[in-house]
This record gives structure tokens, C-alpha cells and sequence, in this order.
């Protein structure tokens, strides 16, 4: 008997620190940041109103019709779907798309074969292999992109020192096969030529944040 | 010791905290009296330190490590970046570490504010004329300056003006200049005044004018030019062949032994996706210190050039045709089982490891033939290659550095062994090393007394009638060297009792009478595989096969020129085991493709007798195989398995033959000089009238040596750019 | 040799009382060197092996063992009591599209009724943690978007926290502001997925189409500000990785103001609807001691009535200058944690209006650039920018040695980065909590006694993604 009188003692206490515990680990403590809302306080509370609240709607049906009307209203407002090939949603100029290799107003690449990307790539989809060109530049003599690797997270722009790679606005290139996604300098160059416009214009209209 | 037990007396006197260590700190000063440390304190921390140490080297004690970019362990001290500048207490101003020695009770303060902050000041003056190249520069993730930029330096710049460019200089095929990086620290002018002996580069100009270059434009003429890439901290000077290669975090690094020299230079092999990129040094302080020579350095292109890459064999018309190595080793087996002991012999070149050297022997004892020879030479009369002490560096390459005395016979050492010779310029600088040498007339980088290169000088210091006797009984440790070039002569055997009496002598008379265990012999061979070769017995030299002409000879990587098929008989079989289409393969009967230097792990032995381990790097090419795999898959074929498959069985057996080749790293002595004299006095020895010469006598005979580097387009480059004194890309 | 071999054998069985080894397992006794590296079997090894003789299961001390025994199935343990009849066993998931992902539920059913769910994980497993290890702490950020992948930023933020903490650094305060306001609009996304694909699953599927039209929208702001619609890789380190564009904010009032009606609608769909009701009111009853016992957090934690969000009991970023109510449900069950659920999209979007409001300006990101790349004019003409800018692309930075766990209060619950650096500039380790994780452990507590529909009721209200579970 005194035996579990201790017990029951000792559970108390626990339980008492416990309350301490809970009551300390709260941090702040200032009134308006402790503020806990009870989501259905009015559950089973079994006053008259609510009674004959919950009797009427079970026989009429009222939640239901209620819904009902809201959907057949939504029926009649403008759809919130676009006809995707001859519509597309907006982009930002900050938007991570297909790779590119841009080149210089010259024509000349811009690439200097620093590898940053390559060193930064998460994934591990970019591949670089440089040498020195006939005038003594540093140039890529192969640069891959591994598009079924790469994770889109856009660091190997970020390392760019010279802008040369870039994630352009388009992200329409699904291909067939596996390998037409193994893109190589030619195809990143490609690119670059093709969406330049595009890929200036997003830099220019973004200067302001880089 | 001293320290401890007083501690442990302090609390029975039980004194004041105070009291206790000052009295400790006393005890310590006499009883440090003998050796005269002094006291300096560093952030606070006590450090005893020679006196003369500088503020840096004291600091380096005490575990801090001071920035630096002028400095460096090796070269004398320049004090110029002053990115070492540290505040010491009562100092007006802070003081550039390197360059001040340390005075008793100073205290040193390499973390404080003034430090800090005076390493930042540095540092920005060092990046504003500093050009914007990181991304295409190839130092870039490997820079001091970049480090040490992220470590101590400031996160943002003030200086917005015109940044200084100063002309690219061209000084060769090896090295290549972007001099607007350079920050003039001149650890590459003091390189080559101090540790190559060239001097070459300069500064001109002063202030914002100041300039690195040869003033008129011209090679580096070095065999170490490399080494101005590694201590160069910035990326003025890289490599040349390695330009925009690879970064440093993309290689991967193995540790291994170069081959190109019987120095045995401990390298670092740079490869990615099975290339050999380029070949870095290892510091060893008893070999190359952290130097090596430009063939170790830039011969790697070899590798991938005139490689054999699949077995071949004649075919009707009697030309060489690819085929599998399922085609070639029965044929070769067959061959082997049905020719005579005596009439089959195997000859060895330069680049072979000692596995594939115990398997070839095992291979051939096994069918009761002893022709096993190595290509290059050596004295088989008196004491011949029985004894060790015989064919090796005794004294050791360290060792140099303790020799007051250095007697070169018939030895280049600057083109046969640079590190030997840088360790001998060393010496001659730093310990007023005296060197004489018989033999050509070459520049050595530092100054000798020439004794002429006839016999006839060697045989009057042997008998003790040449004035330069008394100059060898003069020194305590007189050292000669004596190079493996003067065996190809007929009278080698006499040249080597010759060198050998001198030897004996010089120890005997010698201050301490030949009683301690400093050894005055030296053998310098020229080629990796020699001494490990003649460890386990094989013949020096082919004479072997010229006295019984073989039916059936192996030539494992035997490039070196020494078998010709015209010395052969017309029937004989030729077997051509190794790794370049060089010399030997085009008249071989089977090729069989072996691994090279870097694709293997395997035992070489240097010119000092000490055994070390090359590591693959890269697989073989193709169908190449390790050699001693090779010679192990014929046994098999040939019905007669050797009784070891792993790499670890062949040491095994190495080490029965040998202990010594497979004791890694050590050098074991060797110790019978006055009996190898008298034996080579039984073979009564003589000396022929011709000159002793080197084969080497200037930079060009120096790069194209063996078939790796004669495969290699640097090397090729280096030898037209040293012929012309003009680098060739220019 | 071969006499040396055949020493060596009989030396060998002598040691090993005779029991027979061939030349096979003991190599020559000739070689002199240690082999220190190799493995020898020494007589102790080979006795204990030399009892079990593999070829025939009878054996002296184990007695006559049948192979049919040894490969008969598993004894059935469960029985149907009140149908009498054998228990099934169904494979739920985890191609099921209401497992929510890779979940295979193992159910064992008597009849309609589950008397045991045993869930299998690991489908889904990409060694998140290890790679991490591998990777510096810049490389590691874009993982985390990929754990939880409903409320990407919020992972994010959790990571750059914790490094931070080790970094003993704090983030601008625009920047924490940036975080609150975006992190708020994480859980929005997060509770539109959770909710409508829950209703979706108990046959309401209306609200799903409406709501995923907000759902984009605020996609639509995550591109805006970071270029990804979903892995964001946006908040950093010391910061976010750029500021907010102009007129994003403008954007943002725009749909925040309209989004509490849309709220209005899914609850007129839903939180008086008898179905509805009758699918999740009093199932998956989860008690406040067990919510406890089992580790849940969030709104399965606040569902059953505990009092507990980290943003208010230990608020990060700027939580501490924000306003809001946490909801708290009373009976643990289905209904009252879709209700918590709606509430938390209202406190948020309370958050989102005190976020435009009080947003101020100045850095986003710390400004030192030891830790964080410089700018792109910084580049062009100073040399420590290129200098910093590479090594901070190539080797990243170094933070100093320490460990740290780090939680935030994620749409889904506790989600902590429990983050060990050894100095250099990858972590030594990283040990995510998920709190999925746990509950989905609670499925096998809860499961049993409920009917197969509501087992899809329960996954769906626990708001289970695999991203995290899985890592």
C-alpha cells in the first residue's frame, strides 16, 4: 500500500515537471505570439440551436444544395486552362530552362573553359575538356551537358563568369530517345544562337538583381 | 624530461603558482644553457628556438602557420612580399617574419589585429595590379594567391584604377609566362641562382616597372626548369604542355616512382579518366627533396605515344600483324618448350620492375637457362656484381650533403641524375663542398677542379703519385662517384679497381682512418631497373649471348640498343616484351604489349640500393598486360605454372632471392670495400689509353634518352629548342 | 616447394584436429613476409565452421531437419474471427494512386475490415544524406527542394538555418522577411496539395481542379523570384539568392487578397458536406498521448490538441515579428485536422499580408562575400570578387567544426537538418528528420480496425509525400 502511495506520489511529480518543462520550452512569451486557436469549438455542443441546426440540414439538405449551387455558378466563370501549344503561361526573365552556350556579338563563344560549372554541378552532368586553341586561347574542346542528369537548380549560371552558359526559356525539347538528350557544344551552341534575343533580353531586363 | 619531473616536485615545495614557474623557467634556461636556446613567445605561448631562427620559422614551431609568398624552405630569403609582416611586441611597426631573426623574449603576435590587419593591406596591394584571369587561368584552384586571398585577405576591393600589363616573356617549350601575374616574389630568380645553378632569370626594372625575364629573350636552360612552375605562387609560370588541361579538382592523384633516372624521384602521378595529365613531385628528403627533373616532369606524353597496345606476331610474309594474346602466347611457349637451356637467354632494359624480374628468372631457371643479362653494363671480374657494395651509391643521396669531398669519375651527373646534382650544387653552396672530376669537360652548374679525362690521371690517384691525393687524404669525407657510362668501355674492370683503390684509400687515410661507417665508393647508374637486376643475379651486359648465340631470346623492354639483329643468328626467336614500338619490337618475332611505369605497381631500386613502389595510376592500354602477369600466364601455357598468382606472391619470392626488395623505403648497408679491392686485384685489372667521356654533354643529349621520352613530343620540342637556343613555338 | 606445402598442410590439420582442409585454404607456410594485410583462417575460424556440414540438414546436434521444414511458409497468425476465415493480404500501393507516392501498404484484411498495415518504404530512396556528405554546402541546397517536394522552400530554409547556426551568422532582415513570406506561401501550396488530393482520394474531386488554379498562381511566384516553379534552390546560406523583382509584391497582394474567398469555397465544399463529414469525422482518431508517444508533429500533433508550433514557441527568421493563431483540433481525428489545415492556409495568408506590409528594405543576402558570391559588376573589376567567386564556386566555404540540429515548423510538420561539420567545406554529416517519417509510422497503430476507404482517408490526412520519407 505504501508502496504504491509512492508511486502514485512519484507519477505526480513527473508529471508536474513535465508541466514545468512544457511551460518552459516555450520561448516567447509575449502575449500576442502565444495565441492558439481551437478549430471546432462549437463540436457537439448540444444547445438547442445547434440541435435543431443539425436536424434541419439533415433532412433539407442544405450543405448539399448549398455546394451544388456553388459549382453550377463556377460552371458559368472563365476557365481557368489555357489551350497549351497556342497558349503558354507567362515566364519570368529569371526562368531555368534548356541549357545554352551564348557567344559574343562577334561571334566569337563566350566559353573560356573555366570549368566552375562543371565543379559546381550537383548533379555532375556537365563534362569539360579544354585546350589551348591556335591564338593561344583558352577554349573548350568539348563541353557536355548530360540533360537527364542535370536538376535544373541553376548554379552553373550562377558560376559563370562570362555569362557563357545560361538556362534559356525554353522548355519545350522533349525528345524521343534518351541520347538526343546528351547534349554536346555543337547542340549548346545551337541553342544559344537560337534563343540569343530571348537569353539577352532576360539578362538585360534582370541586371538589376545579379 | 627535466621539465616533467619538476612538476611533478612542484607541489610537494608547494611555492606560489608564480613563484614555482619562475623558478621552473630558470632551471630550464641553465639547464638549456649548453645547447643556447633562447625564450620567444608566441600569441603568449612559450617556444624555444635556435638562436638566428626567424620570427616565421619560430611561429611555425609554435603550430601557426604565417602567410607567405616570397618565402620558401628552400631558397635564401628575400623579404619582399611582406605578406609575412606580423606584429612583435614594442615594435613601432610589424616586421616581415621571414627575413628577422628572433631576439630573446620577444613576443611574437601572428594573430592580432595589427597582423590581421597588415596582411590585409598586403594582400589588397597585391591583387590591384593583379589581372582578373582566375577563370582562365591554370594556377586557379591550386593558387597561393587565391588562398591565401579567401584566408586572410579582404573580401572586396578599393582600387577601381587601370591595372598594370607587363609583356609575356618566352623562355622555352616547358615553361609558360603570363607575367602580369606575377607578383614579383623571385622565388623562381633565386631558384635558378641557387638550386639550378642557371642564372638565367633576373628582375629589371624597379617599382611598378619591375619585371621577371631573362632580359634578352631566350631558353630557360635548365634540367630542373620545371620546378619554377611548383614554387612559382601565382600563375605567372605554369606548364606549357599542360596548358588548360585539367583543373585540379577533377585529377585524381597517385603516389608513385619515377623511372627516367636511377634516382628514383618520388612523384605524383595527375591522372582523370585513365590519361596520365602530368607528373607533380613528392617531397622525399633522402632522394629529390621536392624537386624533379624535366624529363620526370614532362616525358608523360610518352605514354600515350607509339604505345604497343596488342600482341603481334610475324605472319607468312614476315610482317608484323596484330593478333590475340591467345595467338601469341602458345606460339611462344611452344617455342620455349622445344628450344634448348642453353640456347634460350632473356635480356633486360632499363625500364623493367623487380616482380616482372623475379618471374623472368624464376621463368628460366625453371628450363635450367642462366641467360638471363641485363642491357646495360657492368664489371663481372673480381668481386663483379657479388658484391653490393659494389654497384651502389653507398653513400646515399643524403649523404652528399655531409661529404666535404666529391671525386666524378667519368660521370655527368647533371644529365645521368639532376637531383643527384642538385644535391651536390647544394652541398657545394651551402657546406663549401669541394668537387674534382675526371672525364669530359661539361658545365656541372658549379665549379670543379677538372683532372683532365685520361686514364692515366685516375691511375696515378690510384697509386697515390697525383697532387690530388693529397686533397682526398685531406678530407674527412670524401665521396667518388664514379658513373655507369665507363663500363660499356673494354677496361671497365680495370677503371673500377681503379676507382675502387682510390676509394679504399681515401677511407682509409681519410681523418677518421676508415673506422666509421662513411663509405667513399659510389656507383651512379643510369637506368631504374639495374640495381634491382643485378640483386637478383642477372649478368651485366650481353656478352652472354654473344658467346652462346640463343635460338630464342625475350627482350623485356631491351630498347637501350645494345642487341641488334644483326649480332643475332639468323634462326633465333625473338620475343619482345614491352611498351613502345622503340627499338627492339620492329625486328621481333611475337610482341607481347606490358604495362609501363605508371600502370603498374611494382619494385624499383635505386641507384642507392633503396626499394620503392611505383602505383598504377591508369591501366594499361588496349590489350597491354602487366608484365610479370605476362611471364606468369606463359608458365602457365608452357605447362609449368610459377607458383605464385598475386602480386603478393611474386614479393614473396622476390624477397627470398633478395630481402632487401621488398623493404621499402629502407637502405641497407653494404659493407665489404676491402674485400671487393682485393678481389678485383685478382683479376688483375688494366687500363686502356682512350679518354673517359660522357655521352651527355649538353641539355639537348639530355632529353631523349629511352623509349618513353624519345615518344614524346616535349621532349622532342625541348631538344630542337635546346639545339637552337630558340623555343621553337616562336 | 611442394614438399614445403605438403609440411605446411599437416601442420595445418594438426592444428585443426584433424579435420580435413585442403591446400586451397592455406596458403604455403613459405613466405617470409607478414601479410598483414591478408586474412589467414586460423584453427579457431576453421573449427567453427567444420561442425555444420552444409551437404545433408541431418546433423548431430540439430537433429533431423526436413527441408520442407526449413522452407515451409510462415504459420498464419491472424485469424478472421468474425467471418472464420483466413485473413488476406493485400498489396496496397505502390502504384495505387492513393498511396500518395511510392507507399506500399501491406494490409492484412479480414473481410472490408484492416486488422494489420504494415507500410513498406524505401522505393523511393535516393541516399539524399550520403550524397550530401559529398557535396559542398552550396551543392547541397537544391537536395533539399527535392526531400519534401510540396513545400520546397521551406526545406530550404531549414538547411541554410542550419548552416547558418554553425556559421554563427543571421541573414539580413529582408531577407528573413523574404523567407516568412514565401515560407507562408510554401504552406499554403502545400495544405492546397494535401487537402484537395485528400478529398480527391474520398471522392470529392471538385475543390482538387479549383484550388490547383491557385496552386499555379503561386507557382507562378516562385518562378518569378527564383526562376524554378518548384525547386527554387532560391533560399541561401547567409540569405535568399536574389531579391524579390519588382512588382512580385503588387502580384502577391493581388492573389492574397482574393485567396481567402477561395478558401471560403473548398470549406463550403467540404467542411459541412455530409459526406465529407462522415468519411473523416471520428476516423484515424490519433490521441494527444499518442500523438506524443509516436513523435508527431504539426498539424497531427495540433489535430489531437497539443499545443505546439515552432514558430511560436522557438521562432526563426522573423516568426517572432509576425502575428498569427496556431489552430488546434480536440479530437485527433481525420475532420479536425482537415480543419487545422484550413485554418493554417487563413493564419498564412494573415503572414502574407503582414509580409507585404512590413517587408524592409535592404540586403538579401549577408554581405560578406566569404560566404556568399559576389555580384556580377563586382566581378568585372575587382579582382578579390574573382578570386572570392571562384573559390567560393569551386571549393565553397569552409564552416567551422560543430554540429547543430535545426528545425522549422514545415507544412507537414517538424522538419530539422541535424547538420555536423568537420571544418571543411562539405558537411560531415547530415541527418534530415522528416516528419513524414513518423507519421507514417503511425499508420501501423492506427490503421487496424478501420475499414479499407478509410485507410485512403487516414494516408491522405497524414499528408504523406515520399520525397522525405524516402530521402
Amino acid at each position: 500500500m505504501a508502496l504504491c502511495n509512492v508511486y502514485k506520489l512519484s507519477s505526480y511529480l513527473t508529471r508536474k515537471s513535465i508541466d514545468l518543462v512544457g511551460s518552459t520550452r516555450a520561448i516567447v512569451t509575449s502575449s500576442s505570439c502565444l495565441s492558439y486557436k481551437l478549430v471546432n469549438p462549437k463540436q457537439d455542443v448540444p444547445s438547442l440551436r445547434n440541435i435543431v441546426d443539425t436536424n434541419a440540414n439533415a433532412v433539407f439538405g442544405t450543405e448539399l444544395l448549398r455546394g451544388l449551387g456553388m459549382v453550377v455558378a463556377k460552371t458559368f466563370s472563365e476557365p481557368a486552362t489555357i489551350n497549351y501549344p497556342f497558349e503558354k503561361g507567362p515566364l519570368s526573365p529569371r526562368f531555368r530552362g534548356e541549357h545554352a552556350l551564348r557567344r559574343y556579338p562577334s561571334g566569337e563563344e563566350r566559353c573560356i573553359a573555366c570549368k566552375l560549372c562543371e565543379a559546381i554541378c550537383p548533379a555532375q552532368a556537365i563534362t569539360i575538356e579544354a585546350e589551348e586553341r591556335e591564338d593561344g586561347s583558352r577554349r573548350t574542346t568539348r563541353y557536355d551537358i548530360d540533360m537527364t542528369k542535370c536538376i535544373f537548380c541553376g548554379l552553373c549560371q550562377e558560376a559563370c563568369p562570362v555569362d557563357a552558359i545560361v538556362e534559356g526559356p525554353n522548355f519545350e525539347y522533349s525528345t524521343e530517345t534518351h541520347e538526343e538528350l546528351l547534349y554536346n557544344k555543337e547542340k549548346l551552341l545551337e541553342n544559344g544562337d537560337r534563343w540569343e534575343t530571348e537569353i539577352a533580353a532576360n539578362i538585360e531586363a534582370d541586371y538589376l538583381y545579379r | 624530461m627535466l621539465r616533467s619531473a619538476l612538476h611533478k616536485v612542484g607541489p610537494i615545495v608547494n611555492l606560489p603558482g608564480r613563484f614555482s614557474r619562475y623558478s621552473c623557467v630558470k632551471i630550464c634556461q641553465r639547464n638549456q644553457s649548453t645547447d643556447n636556446r633562447i625564450e620567444v613567445f608566441v600569441n603568449d605561448q612559450s617556444v624555444w628556438v635556435e638562436p638566428g631562427t626567424t620570427v616565421l620559422q619560430a611561429c611555425e614551431i609554435a603550430g601557426i602557420q604565417i602567410p607567405r609568398f616570397c618565402y620558401h624552405d628552400r631558397l635564401s630569403v628575400a623579404g619582399n612580399c611582406r605578406m609575412c609582416l606580423v606584429e612583435i611586441e614594442r615594435s613601432p611597426k610589424p616586421q616581415a617574419s621571414c627575413a628577422m631573426p628572433v631576439m630573446k623574449g620577444m613576443r611574437i603576435k601572428p594573430d592580432s589585429d595589427v597582423s590581421k590587419k597588415a596582411r590585409e593591406g598586403v594582400m589588397e596591394f597585391l591583387l590591384a595590379n593583379h589581372p582578373l584571369d582566375c577563370p582562365i587561368c591554370d594556377q586557379g584552384g591550386e593558387c597561393d594567391l587565391q588562398d591565401q586571398s579567401m584566408m586572410y585577405g579582404s573580401d572586396r576591393s578599393r582600387f577601381l584604377e587601370h591595372k598594370r600589363a607587363v609583356e609575356d616573356k618566352n623562355i622555352g617549350p616547358l615553361v609558360k609566362t603570363i607575367m602580369t601575374r606575377c607578383i614579383q616574389c623571385t622565388r623562381c630568380v633565386r631558384f635558378a641562382d641557387e638550386i639550378a645553378g642557371v642564372s638565367e632569370l633576373g628582375t629589371t626594372g624597379r617599382g611598378n616597372d619591375m619585371q621577371i625575364g631573362t632580359y634578352v629573350e631566350k631558353m630557360f636552360k635548365s634540367e630542373l626548369s620545371g620546378n619554377i612552375i611548383d614554387i612559382c605562387p601565382v600563375g605567372a609560370l605554369t606548364s606549357k604542355p599542360y596548358a588548360f588541361t585539367a583543373r585540379p579538382w577533377e585529377t585524381r592523384k597517385t603516389e608513385s616512382i619515377d623511372v627516367m633516372d636511377a634516382v628514383g624521384s618520388n612523384i605524383i602521378v595527375s591522372t582523370r579518366a585513365g590519361d596520365v595529365l602530368r607528373i607533380l613531385p613528392r617531397l622525399h628528403e633522402d632522394i629529390n627533396e621536392e624537386w624533379i627533373s624535366d624529363k620526370t616532369r614532362f616525358a608523360c606524353d610518352g605514354l600515350k605515344r607509339q604505345r604497343l597496345t596488342q600482341p603481334m606476331m610475324r605472319n607468312r610474309e614476315g610482317k608484323l600483324a596484330m593478333c590475340s594474346w591467345e595467338d601469341a602466347l602458345p606460339i611462344v611457349a611452344e617455342k620455349m618448350v622445344n628450344t634448348k637451356a642453353e640456347e634460350m637467354s632473356a635480356v633486360v632494359g632499363g625500364f623493367a620492375d623487380a616482380e616482372t624480374l623475379t618471374c623472368l628468372k624464376d621463368l628460366l631457371n625453371r628450363y635450367d637457362s642462366e641467360g638471363l643479362c641485363t642491357e646495360e653494363l657492368f664489371i663481372t671480374d673480381g668481386a663483379g656484381t657479388d658484391l653490393r657494395s659494389n654497384y651502389l651509391l653507398n653513400t646515399s643521396i643524403a649523404g652528399i650533403e655531409e661529404a666535404d669531398l666529391v671525386l666524378l669519375v667519368g660521370t655527368n651527373p647533371r644529365f645521368e641524375a639532376p637531383l643527384l646534382n642538385a644535391r651536390i650544387r647544394k652541398a657545394w653552396v651551402h657546406n663549401e663542398l669541394d668537387v674534382a672530376a675526371i672525364g669530359s669537360k661539361v658545365d656541372l652548374t658549379y665549379s670543379y677542379q677538372h683532372l683532365g679525362d685520361s686514364t692515366e690521371t685516375l691511375k696515378q690517384i690510384a697509386d697515390g703519385s697525383h697532387p690530388f691525393c693529397k686533397r682526398l687524404s685531406e678530407a674527412s669525407r670524401p665521396m667518388v662517384i664514379v658513373g655507369s657510362e665507363v663500363f660499356k668501355r673494354d677496361d671497365a674492370t680495370g677503371i673500377h679497381a681503379a676507382v675502387a683503390t682510390i676509394a679504399q684509400n681515401a677511407r682509409l687515410r681519410s681523418q677518421k682512418g676508415g673506422q666509421d661507417d662513411w663509405k667513399v665508393l659510389n656507383v651512379l647508374h643510369k637506368v631504374a631497373s639495374q640495381v634491382a637486376a643485378l640483386d637478383l643475379g642477372y649478368k651485366p651486359g650481353i656478352d652472354h649471348i654473344r658467346k652462346n648465340p640463343p635460338k630464342l631470346l625475350i627482350l623485356l623492354g631491351a630498347d637501350g640498343g645494345a642487341v641488334n639483329k644483326e649480332d643475332l643468328p639468323k634462326d633465333c626467336f625473338i620475343v619482345y616484351i614491352g611498351t613502345h614500338g622503340d627499338h627492339s619490337a620492329p625486328f621481333a618475332d611475337v610482341i607481347l604489349p606490358s604495362a609501363a611505369y605508371t600502370e603498374k605497381t611494382a619494385t624499383f631500386v635505386n641507384t642507392e640500393g633503396r626499394a620503392q613502389q611505383s602505383q598504377t595510376a591508369v591501366s594499361p592500354p588496349g590489350f597491354a598486360r602487366e608484365d610479370w602477369k605476362i611471364i606468369r600466364a606463359l608458365s602457365e601455357i608452357m605447362g609449368s605454372p610459377l607458383p605464385y598468382d598475386d602480386l603478393d606472391g611474386v614479393r614473396a619470392r622476390m624477397s627470398e632471392f633478395s630481402p632487401n626488395l621488398t623493404k621499402y623505403d629502407a637502405v641497407e648497408d653494404a659493407n665489404y670495400f676491402n674485400q671487393a679491392v682485393q678481389l678485383a686485384r685478382l683479376a688483375k685489372p688494366s687500363l686502356l689509353n682512350q679518354p673517359l667521356q660522357s655521352s651527355q654533354l649538353s641539355l639537348a643529349d639530355f632529353y631523349m634518352t629511352d623509349p618513353i621520352t624519345r615518344a614524346s613530343t616535349t621532349m622532342s620540342k625541348c631538344v630542337r629548342a635546346a639545339n637552337e637556343d630558340l623555343p621553337p613555338d616562336l | 616447394m611442394a614438399r614445403l606445402i605438403r609440411n605446411a598442410c599437416s601442420l595445418a590439420s594438426a592444428i585443426t584436429n584433424g579435420y580435413p582442409i585442403t591446400t586451397k585454404l592455406v596458403p604455403a607456410a613459405t613466405i617470409s613476409v607478414r601479410n598483414g594485410s591478408k586474412w589467414q583462417p586460423n584453427a579457431e575460424y576453421i573449427n567453427q565452421f567444420a561442425k555444420i556440414e552444409l551437404e545433408s540438414p541431418s546433423h548431430p546436434v540439430h537433429g533431423e531437419v526436413s527441408p520442407e521444414a526449413m522452407w515451409a511458409p510462415e504459420p498464419v497468425k491472424y485469424v478472421d474471427m468474425i467471418n472464420n476465415l483466413d485473413t488476406m493480404t493485400v498489396n496496397f500501393g505502390p502504384q495505387h494512386p492513393a498511396a500518395h507516392g511510392v507507399l506500399r501498404l501491406i494490409l492484412e484484411m479480414a473481410g472490408e475490415v484492416v486488422i494489420r498495415a504494415d507500410p513498406h518504404i524505401g522505393l523511393l530512396h535516393r541516399a539524399t544524406e550520403k550524397l550530401i556528405e559529398y557535396k559542398t554546402y552550396t551543392q547541397a541546397l537544391p537536395y533539399f527542394d527535392r526531400l519534401d517536394y510540396v513545400s520546397m522552400m521551406i526545406n530550404e530554409q531549414c538547411f541554410s538555418l542550419a548552416v547558418e547556426n554553425l556559421l554563427g551568422i543571421t541573414a539580413p532582415p529582408r531577407a528573413q522577411w523574404i523567407r516568412v513570406f514565401f515560407a507562408e506561401q510554401t504552406r499554403i501550396l502545400n495544405h492546397i496539395m494535401g487537402i484537395t488530393t485528400h478529398a480527391l482520394d474520398v471522392g470529392a474531386m471538385t475543390p482538387f481542379f479549383w484550388l490547383m488554379e491557385e496552386r499555379e498562381k503561386m507557382m507562378e511566384f516562385y518562378e518569378r523570384v527564383s526562376g524554378a516553379r518548384m525547386h527554387a534552390a532560391y533560399v541561401r546560406p547567409g540569405g535568399v539568392s536574389q531579391d524579390l523583382p519588382l512588382g512580385l509584391m503588387d502580384d502577391v497582394y493581388d492573389w492574397a487578397i482574393r485567396f481567402s474567398a477561395r478558401i471560403d469555397e473548398l470549406e463550403e465544399m467540404l467542411t459541412t458536406n455530409r459526406i465529407w463529414r462522415q468519411r473523416t469525422v471520428d476516423i484515424g482518431i490519433i490521441s494527444a498521448k499518442q500523438a506524443l508517444s509516436w513523435g508527431c508533429s504539426g498539424v497531427v500533433l495540433r489535430g489531437s490538441g497539443i499545443k505546439w508550433d515552432l514558430r511560436k514557441t522557438q521562432p526563426y527568421d522573423a516568426y517572432d515579428q509576425v502575428e498569427f493563431d496556431v489552430p488546434i483540433g480536440s479530437r485527433g481525428d481525420t475532420y479536425d485536422r482537415y480543419l487545422c489545415r484550413v485554418e493554417e492556409m487563413r493564419q498564412s495568408l494573415r503572414i502574407i499580408h503582414q509580409c507585404l506590409n512590413k517587408m524592409p528594405p535592404g540586403e538579401i543576402k549577408i554581405d560578406d562575400n566569404k560566404l556568399t558570391p559576389p555580384s556580377r559588376s563586382q566581378m568585372k573589376d575587382s579582382m578579390e570578387a574573382v578570386i572570392h567567386h571562384f573559390k567560393l564556386f569551386t571549393e565553397g566555404y569552409q564552416v567551422p567544426p560543430g554540429a547543430t540540429y535545426t528545425a522549422v515548423e514545415a507544412p507537414k510538420g517538424e522538419f530539422g537538418v541535424y547538420l555536423v561539420s568537420d571544418g571543411t567545406s562539405k558537411p560531415y554529416r547530415c541527418k534530415i528528420k522528416a516528419p513524414g517519417f513518423a507519421h507514417l509510422a503511425t499508420l501501423e497503430h492506427v490503421a487496424p480496425g478501420l475499414m479499407l476507404p478509410d485507410v485512403v482517408a487516414l494516408i491522405g490526412t497524414l499528408d504523406i509525400v515520399f520525397g522525405e520519407v524516402d530521402r
